[in-house]
């Protein structure tokens, strides 16, 4: 890799922290945000547990001083949010439009259902009756870029804005994108991320799918029938080395290594061997001139459907052998699969388990999978020196991203 | 029986959208899946939805589809002994 | 960009006659209801019949454009598939929206929603190509295919040799009729061919699949290279898009002088057009400017649509008269400018040059 693009920012909300740090505490602290949904009304409401940040679309736009809410999804509320945490970490000043005053910024969010959850409650209103300004005030929020321009709106940010819709592993990409943008010289600094808030139509979506599981998911157990699903947000803020010498900053991380592959496999299953998350992890090692046994932590894609998990195990046996592999959890049973969030979550998680030497424990653990030799972490390791972090996202399409997150030394 | 697999195989080329196919064209006994006709997991969930709709039958472990779904015999079979528990 | 990069294959399913043949807008076809759908091509001559059963229409219509698009460039592998499309597959994805309110969530097709993820037309063009490498799609409304192709252009900055680049999106009434409710079409049909006529609010709504394979070497398949590319976001004033587009060129050390056309997005919406008058005007004054939305219709990834016309028009060095917004002499077109926004709020430029 070229120059060196460091993570001088993060900022998280899902269903165990309204920021990073509270994220922080229920990962180690093995506190799940798995419930029944309070603000859906689906008839999957009492079968299928999710992750769901409990805060109502106004107390959202409350956190933010927003109080027309009027046309703001809760998509772009939770991105704001991120955002916003991951902006004022990162120590940079942004009222008053002052955001890129000094540098060149990039927007780069993803999402996959974008304004989804507001379409479903009023499509039907939209086909049948005549117009009424709340919902026409939804109309143009349905696609996945809006989400994008009200976070770019809320914060100034104007030199590059774009959104990334590869499934699963859309924040992962993200951050790629951003770090690639940063080596080319486009810009001086990206807000990379994504977000993705719960929505009937992915509840029953991957209910068709027969991958949700009625209790909570275990992943790389041997028992594993599916997943539930989350809604959050994570963003993280990539500077330049020109930023981090001339403000005078100490990032802990930097991005050391990514790649993004396709498995060229079936539309929405991984293949069995894991071909495309074999690939993907060795490129991004190769990227950051790294040995398999110089990661010091996996946080897997790990969404424990029986296809993800056995696939991904195969990929990681593969790569890192069964006896020394490096030690790895999935965070899914804390947050759910929070779709084009995760990748971005993920990285942030990353990101603290460097900063504080920990690694977090998979939850709902017990039984080892019948074709693998390897098995997750399942307690909180503190005074770990974590060095390397891969994480992994994967998603239909048969997309396959690893970033990998390293100390700075 | 014959009956119920003639309608089974509209209905089956209906939902997976075997497009110029025609019924007589299925062999009874043929896999569906793999070297058969050639479908593949997909088609199995869509399969389920059309024995919900269809025949009020629910396959809550899509695993539990593999054996139901080998050929239209099987499927017959299925909703026959479904039919009768019923 | 420090190297060049050229567009060696391009394909186009559209409104038009731009598939088959060699045809470029001969004899161009009108639409009278303000919704333009692309003129089917025989897809089953590309897609094999156990996908194509389940497939949709705009996944028919943007991988059969994949693979012509390919052909034509003569390569045989790709080292990144990058897709663009603001609204994705709208029509699986209303498919399974209706069904879900419907039925009340009960008995759903998984494959509507399966097909409904954007990155469905990246993922089966890699499918079927076998191609394991980078996949991307953006989905960033009317920068949705300018930030493919910059992305490819980075690539190919990076090392990589062959890109497939696409815009699509499919037109769906339902949506049409929604959208229709925030003055997005026009209020009155008119004739598509006389789109710029018309001095109201609105557009006409359209379609279409737009394939090019992106390449850093220059070969007998090359149309043009594509010397840069660059996005605006909200401009408060006109003043601000003349300096993006001055900025642009002074930093391939050209001038307006230099462009021989401007091609440009305008619509007949007589609340969105002023901006390219004014930049034809101030800074194009003595150049041809040109138009492509009467033929396509307005979508999101439409500007994929104008990169074919574009690439056409240089390697064919002709222009046709349908093109014409307002014409002037030219002897032979070396570069082009080409300009389209998405509601003023996403502006994007390509600046493209005859090989």
């Amino acid at each position: 890799m070229s120059s060196k693009v460091y993570i001088t920012g993060i900022g998280a909300i899902t269903a165990i922290g309204n920021n990073a740090k509270e994220n922080f505490d229920s990962l180690v602290h093995k506190k799940h945000g798995l419930t029944h949904t309070r603000f859906l009304n689906t008839i999957h409401k009492e079968i299928f547990p999710v992750c769901e940040i409990n805060l109502t679309n106004d107390a959202l736009a409350s956190m933010l001083g927003i109080e027309n809410k009027q046309g703001y999804t809760r998509t772009a509320l939770l991105g704001m949010i991120a955002v916003k945490e991951a902006i004022e970490d990162a120590g940079i000043a942004w009222k008053e439009n002052t955001l890129e005053k000094k540098y060149k910024t990039a927007l780069i969010n993803s999402t996959t259902v974008g304004g989804m959850r507001h379409t479903e409650e009023i499509y039907l209103d939209l086909l049948e009756k005549e117009s009424q300004p709340e919902t026409n005030s939804y109309i143009d929020t349905h696609d996945l870029g809006e989400c994008t321009e009200r976070i770019a709106d809320y914060f100034g940010v104007k030199s590059y804005i774009t959104t990334i819709s590869t499934a699963c592993s859309s924040s992962a990409n993200a951050i790629m994108l951003g770090v690639r943008l940063i080596q080319q010289g486009i810009v001086d600094r990206a807000i990379c991320g994504g977000v993705d808030s719960l929505s009937k139509f992915t509840i029953n979506g991957f209910n068709t799918l027969m991958i949700l599981d009625k209790e909570h998911c275990r992943p790389f157990d041997n028992t594993r029938v599916g997943l539930n699903l989350g809604e959050g947000a994570g963003y993280v803020i990539l500077e330049s080395e020109k930023i981090v010498q001339e403000e005078n900053k100490k990032p802990s991380c930097f991005v050391s290594g990514f790649a993004n592959t396709n498995d060229a496999f079936h539309q929405t299953a991984s293949s069995p061997n894991g071909d495309g998350a074999f690939m993907a992890m060795s490129q991004a090692l190769a990227m950051a001139h790294l040995e398999p046994k110089d990661i010091s932590y996996i946080n897997v894609h790990g969404t424990a459907t029986p296809n993800n998990d056995l696939s991904e195990g195969r990929a990681m046996e593969r790569l890192f052998g069964t006896d020394d592999a490096p030690k790895f959890s999935s965070t899914k049973p804390y947050t759910g699969h929070t779709l084009a969030a995760c990748g971005g979550i993920e990285a942030v998680y990353g990101v603290m388990a460097i900063e504080n030497g920990v690694i977090y424990p998979s939850l709902n653990f017990n039984e080892k999978m019948e074709e693998l030799t390897i098995q997750p972490e399942t307690e909180t390791l503190t005074g770990v020196e974590v060095n390397h972090v891969l994480s992994n996202s994967f998603g239909f399409g048969g997309n396959n991203s690893t970033v990998i997150i390293s100390k700075v030394k | 029986m014959e009956d119920l697999k003639t309608k089974l195989k509209e209905q089956l080329i209906e939902a997976l959208n075997l497009e110029g196919m025609k019924p007589e064209e299925i062999d009874n006994a043929a896999p569906l899946f793999g070297e058969g006709l050639g479908l593949d997991s997909i088609d199995a969930l869509e399969l389920i939805v059309l024995l919900e709709k269809n025949y009020n039958i629910r396959i809550e472990d899509p695993k539990d589809g593999r054996k139901v779904f080998h050929s239209i015999d099987t499927m017959a079979e299925f909703i026959q002994s479904k039919q009768l528990s019923a | 960009m420090i190297k060049s990069v050229y567009i060696n294959g391009i394909a186009a399913i559209s409104p038009q006659n731009t598939f088959e043949g060699d045809d470029f807008f001969s004899a161009p076809i009108s639409f009278d209801d303000n919704y333009l759908l692309v003129q089917d091509a025989d897809y089953k001559k590309y897609i094999n019949p156990v996908q194509i059963r389940r497939m949709s229409r705009i996944l028919k219509i943007s991988y059969s454009t994949a693979r012509k698009a390919i052909e034509d460039a003569g390569v045989v592998s790709l080292d990144a598939i990058i897709t663009g499309s603001g609204y994705g597959c709208i029509d699986d994805t209303e498919k399974f929206l209706l069904s879900m309110l419907h039925q009340n969530e009960q008995m759903l097709n998984p494959t509507a929603f399966m097909q409904s993820t954007h990155n469905s037309v990246s993922g089966i063009v890699a499918l079927n190509m076998k191609c394991n490498s980078y996949n991307f799609t953006y989905v960033h409304r009317g920068l949705s295919f300018e930030s493919s192709m910059i992305d490819a252009m980075i690539h190919i900055q990076e090392g990589m040799k062959n890109i497939l680049v696409g815009g699509f999106e499919e037109n769906s009434k339902n949506h049409y009729q929604v959208t229709n409710k925030i003055s997005f079409w026009k209020k009155n049909n008119i004739n598509s061919l006389e789109l710029l006529a018309d001095n109201n609010i609105g557009t006409i709504a359209g379609e279409g699949a737009n394939f090019f394979v992106i390449s850093g070497e220059k070969n007998e398949h090359t149309y043009a290279s594509i010397l840069d590319i660059a996005m605006l976001y909200k401009p408060t004033s006109d003043e601000e898009v003349s300096k993006a587009i001055q900025d642009l060129l002074a930093k391939n050390n050209l001038t307006t002088d230099d462009v021989d056309v401007y091609l440009t997005g305008l619509n007949g919406d007589n609340t969105l057009d002023s901006t390219y008058y004014n930049m034809a005007e101030k800074l194009f004054a003595s150049k041809s400017m040109l138009y492509f939305k009467h033929l396509c219709g307005e979508y999101y990834t439409a500007p994929s649509f104008g990169l074919w016309v574009a690439s056409m028009i240089l390697k064919k060095q002709m222009i046709p008269d349908i093109l014409y917004c307002k014409k002037q002499a030219t002897n032979s077109v070396k570069y082009i400018l080409l300009h389209n926004h998405y509601r003023n709020i996403n502006h994007g430029f390509c600046l493209l040059k005859h090989e």
